[in-house]
């Protein structure tokens, strides 16, 4: 690592690692140069993970809202923390960053304790979003970013490029309790960003944005994991993490329930949802008839606009319910898919 | 202690602040509303010292109308006579019909002398309004000349009498401390000004402390804030930031004094001033200064164990008491500051701020009893930054129900 002056753009090996040719260093996912990354990470490898949590608990008056869990969010990932509503994922992101201190087990951020020192490498958006009203909006960003170490004047440069990337250059003078909820949301999320974090913790970020607002903000994030960024972002919209997270992590009240690299967890649910429609009506009393004679194969099925999408028993053969689906009737389309993250969601969830 | 961030929280608190109008005005108008306090009474007394009376006098004896219309021969500053008597007839219609007047306020007053005054005693004095001034002049002149008559009667010379009974006036010069060769009252009357101003002060940013902490909370900025500063960072973050807006206020306001004092000599700012030492500035900005970091402590540590400003009102009565004690001691404090139970509480921290200033002022404490005091309430304020940090670091994120004392309680110990 020592010697690693000249880094150059990284080249996928065989589809594998990106490996970065001058210091052979090996990256997991796809940061498009080495350089910038050595220039804000010093010594650390890149291959160490931003957080680490290792077997957490936490209790509070004798509810267990965080157990025994453990993941690792590395350097240009985004990792979504996933569970329903209670399931201790903002107990989960506040015992990361050292607001709470688990009960049991570690939290490591770049191999450390999460002092002031390396928290301050951190950018937070809480799921309470909170700003002071009267202040002006580049004060705010000033001061937020100050509170991060950042020189003011630094701090300022940064925030109206940060505004200027959101075409909200004009609102820098306009005090906070001025702005509409959603430009709140984007400043509070440059504030999360102004002292240019290696780690972003994003608590449920797309709650209360519109659809132009949530495409910015996933173009955001994207851009943040292509500088090699490590993200952490909590939300219970399966269709945004389908869309952008890298690795995920399942909880339900408070234990993980499954996780790991999203290709990897869809692909260990198998290829066991049919998708059929069959000619003549694929509602009424026909589809229940039809379900009935299915029974043994299908675990859960749900009728669709012009069709039906179930997901099949452990070890039943999709080609035998085309078999049967044939014997009903005439078959217009037959399809064995990947199960969605939502059924998958909703499987791993009340499966326990 | 992370220095950049405590320093950005600092910085925010003090100039988010100060930028306000409603600093500008309260700067100016809380001098003004206590020198109005002080001045309105004395202006309307003043004003009711320039208006002529009309006093009507039934004299049922006949003998005392004329000696009481010569001792009240006083002059308005115009050269008007002062009152106006009006003899009335001493029966009942007459008096009747004077009471009549007296309501509607063509008399101001009728003073009506029974015949047997010499053997009884006993006048009434009617007045449309409770204006104990007048009565008591034109009670003074009726006894006065009741007591020469029954003295000539007697066959004795009232002048005589009055120059055998002459009573003594001593003039009082106290020879200690910062009021030395001045009449005490003008030390009083400033020195009182200057610790109210003490108490408002504290009372008002202490305040604010906690408000500013429960804000913290209400805006949902806090958590921003404690995931990059440690909770008693923060704590004296605010208490620094918040207690600079306080002193530069406060400084303004000495600055003015001393402003005026040293424009206008002769004005009453300008005498007052030169009867303090100059120790007495510097004197009260360690005692405010000390006394802030021990009430803001105490005021955060209130902020924090709350959750709604609502709670807050309840939780901060014990703070708020602390804090009156030595204003309802003011009086005392001021007139004897050697009585044993001041003396006692001047050492207390909570009142060592204003008590002690007190008896610093009026030359009844020394320099090893400030030293001692501001050394018991910085001691009072590190005890109370300990527990009201404990306090932070569970209390800061909590913004449901309020905790119970018990719970409280437990926070401190096993935090």
């Amino acid at each position: 690592m020592e010697n690693a002056k000249v880094h150059g753009a990284l080249r996928p090996v065989n589809r594998g690692p990106l490996t970065c040719q001058p210091c052979g260093l090996h990256f997991t996912t796809r940061p498009v140069r080495c350089e910038p990354l050595w220039q804000q990470n010093g010594v650390f490898r890149m291959s160490e993970p931003a957080l680490k949590l290792d077997r957490v608990t936490k209790t509070f008056r004798g509810v267990t809202a965080v157990d025994e869990l453990s993941f690792a969010v590395r350097p240009g990932i985004i990792f979504g923390l996933l569970g329903p509503n209670g399931s201790g994922k903002t107990t989960t992101l506040r015992m990361s960053l050292g607001i709470l201190l688990p009960d049991s087990g570690q939290v490591r951020l770049w191999g450390e304790p999460p002092g002031m020192v390396v928290r301050a490498r951190a950018g937070y958006l809480p799921e309470d979003r909170g700003l002071y009203p009267k202040m002006r909006v580049l004060d705010h960003l000033e001061f937020l970013g100050e509170l991060h170490g950042v020189p003011r004047p630094l701090g300022r440069e940064r925030a109206r490029a940060w505004l200027a990337r959101y075409d909200a250059g004009a609102w820098e003078r306009r005090r906070v309790e001025e702005l509409s909820k959603g430009q709140q949301q984007t400043v509070q999320l440059i504030g999360a960003l102004v002292h240019d974090p290696d780690l972003v913790i994003l608590d449920e970020p797309f709650t209360g944005l519109d659809p132009i607002n949530t495409e910015h903000l996933q173009t955001t994030i994207r851009g943040l994991r292509d500088e090699g960024k490590a993200i952490l972002l909590s939300t219970h919209r399966m269709d945004q993490v389908e869309q952008l997270c890298d690795e995920i992590c399942l909880i339900s009240h408070g234990r993980a329930l499954l996780g790991g690299p999203l290709r990897q967890v869809k692909a260990s649910y198998g290829r066991n949802v049919v998708e059929l429609v069959m000619e003549g009506p694929n509602d009424g009393r026909a589809a229940d008839d039809f379900l009935a004679a299915l029974g043994d194969l299908v675990a859960t099925a749900e009728r669709q606009a012009d069709g039906l999408r179930m997901r099949l028993r452990s070890g039943a053969d999709s080609q035998e319910v085309l078999r049967r689906a044939l014997a009903h009737g005439p078959v217009r389309r037959f399809e064995v898919t990947e199960p969605s993250l939502d059924e998958i969601f909703v499987e791993a969830v009340t499966r326990r | 202690m992370n220095a950049s961030s405590v320093r950005a929280i600092i910085r925010r608190e003090y100039v988010e602040r100060v930028r306000t109008k409603s600093f500008a005005v309260m700067t100016v108008l809380i001098p003004l509303f206590m020198a109005g306090s002080m001045l309105i009474p004395l202006l309307v007394q003043r004003r009711e010292a320039g208006v002529q009376r009309r006093v009507a006098i039934a004299d049922g004896t006949g003998l005392l109308i004329a000696p009481i219309r010569a001792a009240l021969a006083d002059t308005l500053p115009d050269g008007r006579p002062r009152y106006v008597i009006v003899a009335t007839d001493y029966d009942t219609a007459a008096i009747a019909a004077a009471r009549q007047l007296v309501r509607v306020h063509a008399y101001d007053a009728l003073l009506v002398i029974p015949p047997d005054i010499l053997e009884r005693s006993r006048a009434t004095y009617v007045s449309s309004g409770p204006d104990f001034m007048e009565a008591r002049a034109v009670q003074t002149a009726l006894a006065a000349e009741v007591t020469a008559l029954r003295l000539r009667r007697a066959g004795l010379d009232p002048a005589r009498i009055a120059a055998l009974t002459q009573g003594v006036r001593t003039d009082m010069v106290i020879l200690r401390g910062e009021g030395e060769g001045q009449s005490p009252e003008a030390v009083m009357v400033g020195t009182t000004i200057m610790a109210m101003l003490m108490y408002m002060s504290l009372v008002i940013y202490g305040a604010w402390t906690m408000r500013g902490v429960i804000r913290d909370k209400t805006m949902r900025i806090v958590e921003i804030l404690v995931s990059t500063v440690s909770p008693t960072d923060l704590m004296v973050g605010k208490i620094v930031g918040i207690g600079a807006v306080g002193l530069t206020q406060v400084s303004i306001w000495l600055g003015a004094m001393v402003a005026v004092g040293v424009a206008a000599p002769a004005s009453p700012v300008g005498r007052y001033l030169h009867t303090l030492s100059i120790l007495a500035v510097p004197t009260f900005l360690l005692f405010y200064v000390t006394g802030f970091l021990l009430f803001a402590t105490l005021y955060a540590g209130t902020g924090a164990a709350s959750a709604s400003e609502e709670d807050a009102a309840q939780l901060q009565w014990p703070v708020l008491v602390l804090l009156m004690v030595p204003i309802f001691l003011l009086g005392p404090a001021v007139s004897s500051p050697d009585r044993p139970l001041i003396v006692a509480l001047s050492y207390v921290p909570f009142f060592a701020p204003v008590l002690m200033f007190l008896r610093w002022m009026a030359g009844a404490a020394g320099l090893f009893s400030v030293a001692a005091a501001l050394v018991l309430i910085v001691a009072a304020a590190l005890f109370f930054a300990w527990v009201s940090g404990r306090l932070f670091r569970v209390g800061i994120l909590m913004t449901g129900k309020r905790p119970t004392v018990r719970e409280i309680w437990r926070w401190v110990r096993e935090t």
